[in-house]
């Protein structure tokens, strides 16, 4: 009889202390310190996940700030400006963007060029966008030449007249920057997002369960068509929806090329990188999207890089190392 | 060889190896069970800020906020910007938010509406962030 009860005993101490573990999970949850703000010409927001609730998210939005005073062509007294106003400036985050970014242009035939500002500015898409004329298109398009940009040091110069838009790597180089600070911080983990570019690490609580990173549906804007799951690093989405405008029964989205100077003929409609750096994923993105899906593929294995393809018949194509999951599937 | 009469399995050991086992299932099951999304919560965010937080499941009808020329209804369902008067009108092409964590941004106006899950769970489809 006691042989039985101890058994019992024994069985029950079994079943709650594995019981115990299962529900312990979820136990611990860090304190969040949420931020919402608009900067880079986008709205930026970010949840910093840390056991005391120590406030970083007001850091994190002034190096932001920072990055735009620096970086933004429209800001009268920003480097950027400077070489756009006289082919020269000294800033070591300008040069740093464009020795980065060389590689990626030349891999795309110059489809990929930081000086495609003559052409972006002409279609104007921040003002509701509108198609410029084709000898207008023909005089931006002569400024437009990656090669001619040259760097020494933090020295940036380029050819006359050249404008230089860094709108496709801005957003993923803020990612970069924050989590960079965030990580030599007390904060556990942290997802922040600056317009469509992602950067996460750490976990949200002591389960260290990973993010997961919803992918816009390029043919229902409102939704999401599939969830990258991911413990740390960036995502980058370039799609055909973001910023367009119809005219004459056409429709014109943002992402140019830069040998042709008009919306890319990829036959894709939206490309996301997931990448170990937040500016290369972000160039990146727009990268393939020029390219296409088979000619993106050694691009993404040079910064060994994975991406999600949707094209325009709404095909669905994975390539590298992602853990992606259709959103009716996940 | 004789059997072990104190070991012999009766039906009351039966009987309670099923509850604690059933007791052990609810108290694991429970935490889960309570973090399931059971709905939607919009954020109305002007400038930056938190301006309204609606719950959607709440609500009876259509609720309408106008803020920095945008026109912004919430239903039991959905919300969706109605009008905006920017530029381009991108807000209130991109339709119906039906899903946690879509976004409508109207960056002319400074004006964003944002559906986050309600509880804390990430099953049932959450997401941390979109990429767009």
């Amino acid at each position: 009889m006691l042989k039985r009860k101890g058994l019992a005993l024994f069985l029950a101490a079994v079943l709650l202390l594995l019981c115990g573990a299962g529900c312990k999970k979820n136990d611990k949850t860090y304190a969040v310190d949420e931020n919402n703000a608009f900067a880079m010409g986008t709205f930026v927001s970010m949840k910093l996940y840390s056991d005391n609730g120590t406030k970083h998210s007001d850091a994190v939005l002034q190096m932001i700030y920072t990055l735009e005073d620096t970086i933004s062509w429209r800001k009268e007294n920003s480097p950027v400006a400077a070489l756009n106003r006289t082919g020269r400036c000294t800033d070591a985050v300008v040069a740093e963007i464009i020795s980065q970014c060389a590689p990626i242009s030349k891999a795309t035939g110059g489809r990929f060029d930081l000086t495609v500002g003559a052409v972006s500015t002409l279609w104007d898409f921040d003002n509701g966008g509108h198609r410029p004329l084709k000898k207008e298109l023909q005089a931006a398009l002569e400024l437009v030449d990656y090669t001619a940009l040259r760097t020494k040091g933090d020295t940036v110069t380029c050819a006359d007249g050249q404008q230089l838009d860094l709108g496709a790597v801005g957003k993923g180089l803020a990612c970069d920057l924050a989590i960079d600070y965030l990580k030599a911080t007390d904060v556990k983990g942290a997802v922040l997002s600056v317009g469509g570019s992602i950067g996460v690490f750490g976990s949200r609580d002591e389960t260290g369960d990973p993010w997961r990173v919803g992918i816009r549906d390029p043919f229902n804007e409102s939704g999401q068509f599939g969830v990258i799951t991911l413990k740390e690093g960036f995502v980058s989405t370039s799609g055909d929806y973001e910023k367009y405008f119809e005219q004459d029964g056409k429709r014109y989205f943002h992402i140019l090329d830069a040998t042709t100077g008009l919306p890319a003929k990829s036959g894709l409609k939206s490309v996301t990188v997931v990448c170990d750096n937040g500016m290369l994923s972000d160039a990146l993105s727009t990268a393939c999207f020029l390219l296409g899906e088979e000619a993106s593929h050694p691009l993404l294995e040079r910064y060994n890089a994975a991406a999600v393809f949707v094209d325009a018949e709404g095909n669905i194509s994975i390539f590298g190392d992602i853990d992606f999951a259709r959103t009716d599937e996940s | 060889m004789k059997a072990d009469k104190t070991m012999r399995i009766k039906a009351g050991d039966v009987v309670l190896v099923a509850v604690l086992l059933l007791c052990c299932a609810a108290l694991f099951l429970a935490p889960h069970l309570k973090k399931q999304p059971g709905g939607l919560t919009a954020q109305l965010i002007v400038d930056g800020e938190v301006r309204e937080t609606v719950v959607l499941s709440s609500l009876d009808g259509e609720v309408t906020r106008t803020v920095n020329g945008c026109t912004v209804v919430f239903s039991p369902n959905d919300a969706r910007f109605e009008s905006a008067d920017c530029p381009d009108g991108l807000c209130v092409k991109q339709g119906r938010l039906k899903a946690a964590g879509d976004t409508a941004v109207c960056l002319p106006n400074r004006v964003v509406v944002t559906l986050i899950a309600d509880g804390e769970s990430t099953d049932g489809g959450k997401v941390d962030a979109v990429a767009y």
